[in-house]
C-alpha cells in the first residue's frame, strides 16, 4: 500500500485537549486536588505550557516521588483514558505500536486462493494489531500517554520515540506514516538510571521532582488521609525525612508509602507515633532485610536521643 | 464587590506587566547568556518560550515556564536560576538607575543588592568613588571600575585573564585569585568607606559568585580549545603523570570519552539467533514459504560498573584522567557507581550524579571524603575493601564489573603467612561479579616490589593492566 493511501485513510486531525479552565491555576490546582494530587506551582505551569505546546512532558526524579501518578492525574483532569507503556531493557517498538498479525494474514492468503477475487494485499491496517501507542495517537478524543521508566528501555527504543513525541506520528514500513488524529498528552518518566539522549530531552519540557518538604509531605498526607490528627501527619511527614536522609537505606519510602502508613495509623486509631507501633508497621516502609534493621536502628536511636514524653515511647 | 475590583485591577497590572516584561527582558537576550554557558537552545524552542505568554500569571510562572523549556537536566536548572538572578533587573537608561520591575517578584534573596552601586552614581555619589579610584595605582583597578559600572561579569573577566597571566598550575591560579581578590576588595572597601560600607560585601559576593562561574564555564567550554586543540596521537603515549591539568587537557579528554563511546556501541559480529518475527514478516508475501532468514541484530552490552578509585596522593591524578574519560562515556554505561578509597571506602556516587561537571565531582567527592573519612590517608587496601564489602552486600551480580583504579600498594593492610589478606577480600569480592579490573598507573617493571599487591591479586582472579598512558588506558576500557 502506497503512502498516500494510508494517509487518505488514516485522518490527520490534530485536536488538542480543551484547555479552558486550564489556564486559570487556581482552577486547575482545585482540579489537582479532586484528583487527590497536591501540585507545585511548577506543575501547574507545565500541565498549561504541556497542552498548549502540544510537547511531551519528561519527569525525572528518585522513585516514589509522584511521577507515575502525576501522568494518572492529568488523565483524571481532562477526564480522559490513559494509554500507559512500561518500559524494560529489550523493549521493542513492535510492543508499543503493534505488528501484523501473521495466523490472520496466512489464514486470508490461503483462503484467498479458493475464491474469484483474490488477495493483493495484506499489508493493510485490517491486518494490524494496534498497541498502545498508536491507540493513543489513533483516538478521536485526546488521550494521556503514559511512558513509564523510560531509562530502563534501550538507546534504539528512545530514538524510535523521537518520531512519535516530536512528530505525532509514527511510521510503519508497509503501512506508511500514520498521523496522531488527535494530541495525546504525553508523560515521560524517568528514574535517570542512565542518561537519556539530548535528543528526546530536547523535545521534551522537563520536570525534576524530588522527595517534597515536611511540610508540603504533610499537606499530601492531609488531603489523602483528613482523619488524621495533623500533630500525627506531620510526625509522619517528619519522620519519612529522617529515613529519606539516612544514607544506609537503600530504598527510601516513597510518597505513596508514607500516606499507607499514615492510613494504616488512622485505621488502628494511634494516638502516637509509638516505637512498638512503628516496629509492628516497618514492612510498610522497608522493603529489604537490610533496610528493616537500620530502620529498627535508626528508631530506637532517635527515641533515645530525644526528651520523648513520659511513659511512652514515642517520636 | 471590593475583590471583584482588586482582581480586575491585578488582571490589568498583569497585563501591563507581560508586554513589559517581553519588550525589556528581551527572551533572546537570556538566550543568549544561556547559550554562552552551553545551552543548546534550537529555534523551535525560542519559538515555544513566546507561546509561553499568554499562559502565565505572574512573572514566577515565566521563570517556571522558561526553565522547562530551556533546561534538560537538575543541573541545567540550576545554572538557569543562576542566569535568571543576574537577567532579573532592568536599567532604566535616563536615570542610570538599575530597578526591579514592581509587582515583579521572584525567590531571588540578594535581588536588591543589585542594585546598591547604581543607586549611589544616580545619587551623586558615583563621582565620589570615581575620585577615590583615581587616587588609586593598581593595575586592578579595571577590576574595580567595572565592578562600580555594574558589569560585574566583566569584573570577573579581567579577573580571570589576571589570573591565568604567569601562572602553570591550578594551584598557582588560586593563589594569584587570593591575592588578586584581596587587593580588590581593598580597593572596594575603601571607595565606599565614606558612602555605605556594606556595598562592599555585597560586590565581593557577586563578583566571587561570577567568577566560579567564569571558572565553571572554562572547565566545560574551554576558551582556547579551538585556536589549540591538543591531538590525541600527541597526548596518547604521554605518561600520564606527565600530564598536567589544562583546558585543551579536559577538552581532548572529552573527545576519548566520546570516542570510547562510539566503540562499546558499535555491533560486534558473531552468531547472530533467527528474528522468527521478522522472518515471517519478510516471507508472508510468498505465501509464508520460508525463502529469507532475518537475524537478530546483537544487541551491545552495557556492563554495569562500580568504580573504585584510590585517591591518595601517588594516584589522584591518573584517577582524575580516568573519571575525566569515564564521565564523557557514561551513557553506554547501563549504570555507574563511584566509591573513593585510602584507608577506607566511601560511597560518592551521589555526589557525582548531582556534579555540573567530573571536575566538580572530584572536588565535591574529595570534600565529602574529607567529612567522614579524613585521617585516614594511608593505602589500607584491607580495611577499604572489607569496607566496600560491607557496602554492596547482597547488591553484586554477575552483571557487575569492578574496576580499580590504584597502585596496589598496600601499605598498612596485615600480611599472613607472606600473603596479603586484602588480596583474599579481593577474591572474594571477585567471584560475585562478572570481572574484576585493576587500572595500574605504575609502569610494570616495578610492581611486585615492596608492598605491592598485583600478583597476589592476579592470583585470586583479577585482570590487573599496566595503564601508564591514555592509550593503554583507553584499550583496557574497551574490554569491558
Amino acid at each position: 500500500m502506497s503512502d498516500s493511501n494510508t494517509s487518505d485513510s488514516i485522518d490527520r486531525l490534530a485536536t488538542q485537549p480543551d484547555l479552558d479552565g486550564l489556564v486559570d491555576s487556581t482552577k486547575l490546582q482545585g482540579l489537582f486536588e479532586k484528583a487527590a494530587y497536591l501540585p507545585t506551582k511548577e506543575i501547574l505551569t507545565l500541565v498549561k505550557l504541556a497542552i498548549k505546546l502540544g510537547k511531551p512532558i519528561l519527569v525525572e526524579g528518585p522513585p516514589g516521588t509522584g511521577k507515575t501518578a502525576l501522568g494518572l492525574a492529568i488523565a483524571q483532569i481532562l477526564a480522559t483514558d490513559i494509554y500507559r507503556i512500561q518500559c524494560y531493557e529489550g523493549i521493542s517498538s513492535e510492543q508499543v505500536i503493534g505488528e501484523f498479525n501473521y495466523q490472520r494474514q496466512l489464514l486470508a492468503i490461503e483462503s484467498s486462493k479458493h475464491q474469484k477475487n483474490q488477495l493483493t494485499d495484506v499489508f493493510t491496517p485490517d491486518f494490524f494489531i494496534f498497541r498502545p501507542l498508536l491507540q493513543a495517537l489513533q483516538s478521536e478524543k485526546p488521550v494521556v500517554l503514559l511512558i513509564d521508566e523510560i531509562d530502563r528501555s534501550d538507546e534504539e527504543f528512545e530514538a524510535f520515540l523521537l518520531e512519535a513525541l516530536g512528530e505525532n506520528q509514527v511510521t510503519v514500513p508497509e503501512l506508511g506514516t500514520i498521523h496522531a488524529k488527535s494530541q495525546p498528552v504525553v508523560i515521560l518518566t524517568s528514574n535517570n538510571s542512565r542518561e537519556l539522549s539530548g535528543a528526546l530531552r530536547r523535545r521534551s519540557l522537563y520536570l525534576a521532582l524530588d522527595y517534597p518538604s515536611v511540610a508540603r509531605e504533610a499537606e499530601i498526607l492531609k488531603l489523602h488521609v483528613p482523619d488524621l490528627d495533623e500533630h500525627l501527619t506531620e510526625k509522619i511527614a517528619d519522620l519519612l525525612r529522617k529515613i529519606r536522609r539516612n544514607e544506609n537505606i537503600s530504598q527510601p519510602p516513597s510518597i505513596s508509602e508514607g500516606i499507607e502508613l499514615a492510613k494504616t495509623i488512622a485505621m488502628l486509631g494511634a494516638e502516637y507515633l509509638e516505637i512498638p507501633l512503628l516496629n509492628e508497621l516497618l514492612g510498610i516502609l522497608a522493603k529489604s532485610g537490610s533496610d528493616s534493621i537500620e530502620l529498627r536502628k535508626q528508631l530506637m536511636d532517635q527515641s533515645t536521643n530525644r526528651s520523648i514524653e513520659p511513659s511512652k515511647s514515642a517520636i | 464587590m471590593q475583590n471583584t475590583t482588586n482582581s480586575d485591577q491585578s488582571d490589568l497590572d498583569l497585563e501591563e506587566q507581560k508586554p513589559l516584561f517581553f519588550a525589556n527582558y528581551s527572551i533572546l537576550d537570556l538566550v543568549k547568556r544561556l547559550r554562552i554557558l552551553g545551552f543548546s537552545i534550537s529555534l523551535t524552542e525560542l519559538i515555544e518560550a513566546h507561546q509561553l505568554l499568554p499562559l502565565v500569571s505572574d512573572i514566577d510562572e515565566v521563570r517556571l515556564g522558561l526553565r522547562m523549556i530551556f533546561c534538560r537536566s537538575k543541573q541545567d536548572q540550576e545554572l538557569f536560576n543562576l542566569v535568571w538572578m543576574n537577567f532579573y533587573k532592568i536599567t532604566d537608561r535616563e536615570t542610570g538607575r538599575i530597578t526591579d520591575q514592581p509587582g515583579l517578584q521572584t525567590n531571588t534573596s540578594n535581588l536588591n543588592s543589585q542594585n546598591l552601586p547604581a543607586t549611589a552614581f544616580a545619587d551623586g555619589i558615583g563621582e565620589q568613588i570615581t575620585m577615590s579610584l583615581l587616587k588609586i595605582s593598581s593595575k586592578y583597578k579595571g577590576i574595580v571600575r567595572q565592578l562600580f559600572d555594574g558589569n560585574i561579569r566583566n569584573a570577573a573577566a579581567i579577573m580571570m585573564r589576571y589570573m591565568l597571566i604567569e601562572s602553570l598550575t591550578a594551584s598557582e591560579i588560586m593563589v594569584r585569585q587570593q591575592d588578586i581578590r584581596e587587593q580588590v576588595e581593598n580597593m572596594v572597601a575603601d571607595a565606599v568607606k565614606d558612602i555605605d560600607p556594606d556595598i562592599s560585601d555585597e560586590l565581593m559576593q557577586q563578583l566571587d559568585a561570577e567568577l566560579d562561574q567564569i571558572i565553571k564555564e572554562n572547565l566545560e567550554n574551554p576558551p582556547r580549545m579551538k585556536r589549540n586543540p591538543l591531538k590525541l596521537q600527541e597526548i596518547g603515549d604521554i605518561p600520564l603523570i606527565t600530564l598536567s591539568p589544562s583546558p585543551e587537557l579536559s577538552h581532548a579528554l572529552k573527545v576519548m570519552g566520546k570516542k570510547l563511546a562510539s566503540k562499546h556501541r558499535a555491533r560486534k559480529k558473531g552468531n547472530k539467533k533467527i528474528n522468527l518475527r521478522q522472518t515471517i514478516r519478510a516471507n508472508i508475501q510468498r505465501g509464508g514459504v520460508m525463502l529469507e532468514l532475518r537475524k537478530q541484530k546483537k544487541r551491545p552490552k552495557k556492563p554495569r560498573l562500580l568504580i573504585l578509585t584510590d585517591i591518595s596522593p601517588s594516584t589522584i591524578h591518573a584517577t582524575r584522567l580516568f573519571l575525566s574519560i569515564i564521565w564523557n562515556a557514561k551513557w553506554v554505561y547501563s549504570d555507574i557507581r563511584y566509591f573513593e578509597f585510602i584507608g577506607s571506602t566511601i560511597d560518592v556516587t551521589k555526589v557525582y550524579r548531582r556534579a555540573y561537571s567530573v571536575n566538580d565531582g572530584i572536588q565535591a567527592s574529595l570534600e565529602a571524603w574529607d567529612k567522614t573519612i579524613a585521617g585516614k590517608e594511608n593505602s589500607d587496601y584491607y580495611l577499604a575493601f572489607l569496607n566496600f564489602t560491607k557496602m554492596t552486600k547482597n547488591k553484586l551480580s554477575k552483571r557487575d564489573t569492578i574496576i580499580i583504579l590504584g597502585d596496589m600498594r598496600d601499605w598498612l593492610g596485615p600480611w599472613q603467612r607472606g600473603t596479603p589478606l586484602s588480596a583474599g577480600v579481593m577474591g572474594k569480592l571477585r567471584k560475585q561479579v562478572k570481572k574484576m579490573i585493576v587500572l595500574n598507573p605504575e609502569p610494570q617493571n616495578i610492581w611486585d616490589s615492596s608492598d605491592s599487591i598485583c600478583k597476589y591479586a592476579e592470583k585470586e582472579g583479577l585482570e590487573v593492566y599496566e595503564t601508564t598512558n591514555l592509550n593503554k588506558l583507553v584499550d583496557v576500557l574497551l574490554k569491558i
